[in-house]
């Protein structure tokens, strides 16, 4: 039980925020809020343990633990205090009951369980089965590598032990000899497994592979809810069984890599900023801001999605009436989250990250210089990757299901994915043509299914919208 | 008229998005057949041989090397083959936060994972190192002489 306690509190904190920010009435659904919820809460708690190395130049477990009691507290207070002023004089008399019934969901489980009693039996059986299935699934493919794939092993669980058991030599894992743990990378996802251990004398391997279950199902049922805002319930629940029903997928994300953490914050900030859109709402630009911080903390492929995605954001926000973005409310919102949400990833970028150690800069290198059949390779092997029968077809039925969008995906609401899936993989590629350290086919081999099992959420994300999303102002009416 | 019922008539039943929703059934049950099928071979592989994790033959030997900060490692294999690089990496994971250093033996510890107990003593002689502790897979932890 011990192990659960670090995820409630995360999941309490993250649910917290999200109710301080985002007031019931919003058009936003339980599961949302939930999936929500849960990665931020993770996401503040590996943002606050890091603190504790910045100011104690280790792990301070107490430091940790009371940071976040005092969060919990101040979040409470604020709530309370909003909830007051907001409640006239009649409206207090009981404002302690609302408040409760607000704050911790007894509206959405009263009107879920109101909605259980009126819909057919069958369909809250169908739910519930699914999500037993899918935790049976995920459960079963993560313990047959308990410990993880190859980069669990040489990445993300030696950062974590380093950053648990290093004491004040927690800053050796940036030594030069432990160049093949990508020294160089953020440190997100280890500082989620070490807050996971926080209760714990010793790292056990069962909170890594936790976590890498935790966030495979937030992503499915981020995708789930975050469609069923904008489109009907079906389409929605097809592109969520769609996503972890793909076999390669799901061993990716179950692999413990961070992959699958960048998945979800990627996926996490779209549907923040698409409903941000939809209904001007400055909380959730202020959420999207704080994700895209989070995001950029993952791994170095993440922290260019977030840069990316920072600066579409500001064209995707604009106001339609013509104001200047620059001064509106969402503008300012999003670059409050993005100061607060960043701030982790610039520490560790000033402070601590170590300079890449397998980097060659091949446009500048006689030994390693770039060639035209680098680049021929990388386009044929990412043609050949989206073709590839470990996909099972996935990506041409995305594809086909672009066509049949009859050009929605193109629309404003949509131009902002497009255009950052064509930047991200011009910048992607490019990098792997500089980059001429590596032998270009094993580099694409390891690592090209990953980066496309990572934008997988996103990009269904996109084609259902699109192909559905003639139904979103039905849904808004 | 007539024209709107020659359009309401000739109008595709079938509209795109519901095509697409069949689409995306038939490759949901496919990966569910597919997913399913290599659990089941999985299993049955493993109720055969069971999950081997090689860093566990590291285990235990960082009792040995508390406060100790970076130790050799050697081993007779080519740690840049995918088997070798492997036990590296795991052997990594288990002791860490001990770094191995596996390009220099000019360290006070040294781990060596031989082939065969011959090859390990053979080195030890030629680095003027003593073993510690040899383990029962045969991983030695050995100390340099001063």
């Amino acid at each position: 039980m011990i192990y659960f306690l670090p995820y409630l509190i995360s999941l309490l904190i993250g649910w917290l925020i999200i109710f301080l920010l985002l007031p019931p009435q919003k058009q936003t659904n339980l599961l949302l809020r939930l999936s929500l919820s849960f990665g931020l809460g993770l996401g503040i708690s590996a943002s606050l343990t890091f603190y504790s190395f910045i100011i104690f130049d280790k792990l301070n477990k107490v430091f940790v633990l009371l940071v976040h009691l005092c969060l919990l507290l101040w979040l409470l207070a604020s709530i309370y205090w909003k909830h007051r002023h907001c409640e006239n004089k009649e409206q207090t008399a009981n404002g302690k009951q609302s408040l409760l019934r607000d704050c911790f969901a007894m509206n959405y489980i009263g009107s879920w369980l109101a909605m259980t009693r009126d819909t057919k039996i069958l369909k809250v059986l169908l739910g519930l089965g699914l999500i037993a299935a899918t935790t049976f699934l995920l459960w079963t493919q993560a313990n047959f590598y308990p410990l993880g794939g190859w980069d669990a092993w040489s990445v993300w669980n030696v950062k974590s032990r380093f950053l648990f058991l290093g004491g004040q030599q927690w800053e050796n894992m940036f030594h030069p000899i432990l160049w093949r743990s990508s020294q160089h990378y953020p440190l997100l996802l280890p500082l989620i497994n070490v807050w996971g251990w926080i209760f714990s004398d010793t790292p056990t391997p069962m909170i890594p592979l936790v976590n890498s279950i935790i966030f495979t199902f937030l992503t499915a049922a981020l995708l789930f809810s975050g469609l069923k805002t904008v489109i009907k319930t079906f389409p929605a629940l097809l592109a969520a069984l769609l996503l972890v029903s793909s076999p390669t997928f799901v061993v990716y994300a179950t692999s413990q890599y961070c992959d699958i953490v960048l998945a979800y914050f990627l996926l996490a900030v779209f549907v923040c900023l698409t409903l941000s859109r939809l209904h001007q709402t400055k909380s959730l630009a202020l959420l999207a801001g704080l994700l895209l911080g989070f995001l950029s903390f993952t791994k170095p492929e993440g922290t260019l999605a977030s840069l990316l995605m920072a600066c579409l954001a500001i064209f995707y926000l604009s106001d339609k009436k013509g104001k200047k973005f620059l001064k509106g409310p969402l503008f300012i919102s999003l670059s409050a989250g993005l100061l607060i949400g960043f701030l982790p990833t610039i520490l560790f970028h000033v402070f601590y990250a170590p300079a890449n150690q397998t980097f060659i800069n091949g446009l500048n290198s006689a030994q390693h210089p770039v060639t035209m059949e680098r680049l021929k390779i990388i386009t044929m092997y990412v043609m050949f990757e989206f073709m590839s029968r470990k996909w099972h077809g996935l990506w041409a039925l995305l594809f086909i299901g672009l066509l049949f969008s009859q050009g929605r995906c193109w629309k404003k609401e949509m131009m902002v994915l497009f255009f950052f899936l064509i930047s991200y993989a011009f910048m992607t590629t490019l990098y792997y043509w500089l980059n001429t350290y590596f032998e270009i086919t094993w580099w694409l081999t390891v690592t090209l299914p990953r980066i496309l099992s990572a934008v997988l959420p996103v990009v269904i994300f996109w084609v259902f919208y699109s192909v559905w999303g003639e139904n979103f102002k039905e849904k808004l009416d | 008229m007539i024209s709107k019922n020659l359009k309401n008539h000739l109008a595709p039943r079938l509209s795109f998005p519901a095509v697409f929703a069949g689409l995306n059934i038939i490759l949901i049950l496919v990966n569910i057949i597919v997913q399913g099928k290599e659990i089941y071979e999985l299993k049955e592989k493993r109720s055969h041989k069971g999950y081997h994790f090689l860093g566990a033959h590291y285990a235990g030997l960082e009792h040995l090397l508390k406060d100790v900060p970076i130790i050799g490692y050697y081993t007779d294999g080519n740690i840049s083959e995918k088997l070798s690089s492997a036990k590296f990496a795991q052997a990594q994971l288990t002791l860490s936060p001990i770094i191995l250093d596996p390009d220099s033996l000019d360290y006070e510890f040294i781990i060596l994972d031989c082939a065969s107990p011959k090859k390990a003593v053979d080195k030890m002689k030629e680095i003027k190192a003593v073993p510690l502790v040899i383990n029962q897979v045969g991983i030695i932890l050995a100390k340099k002489s001063k």
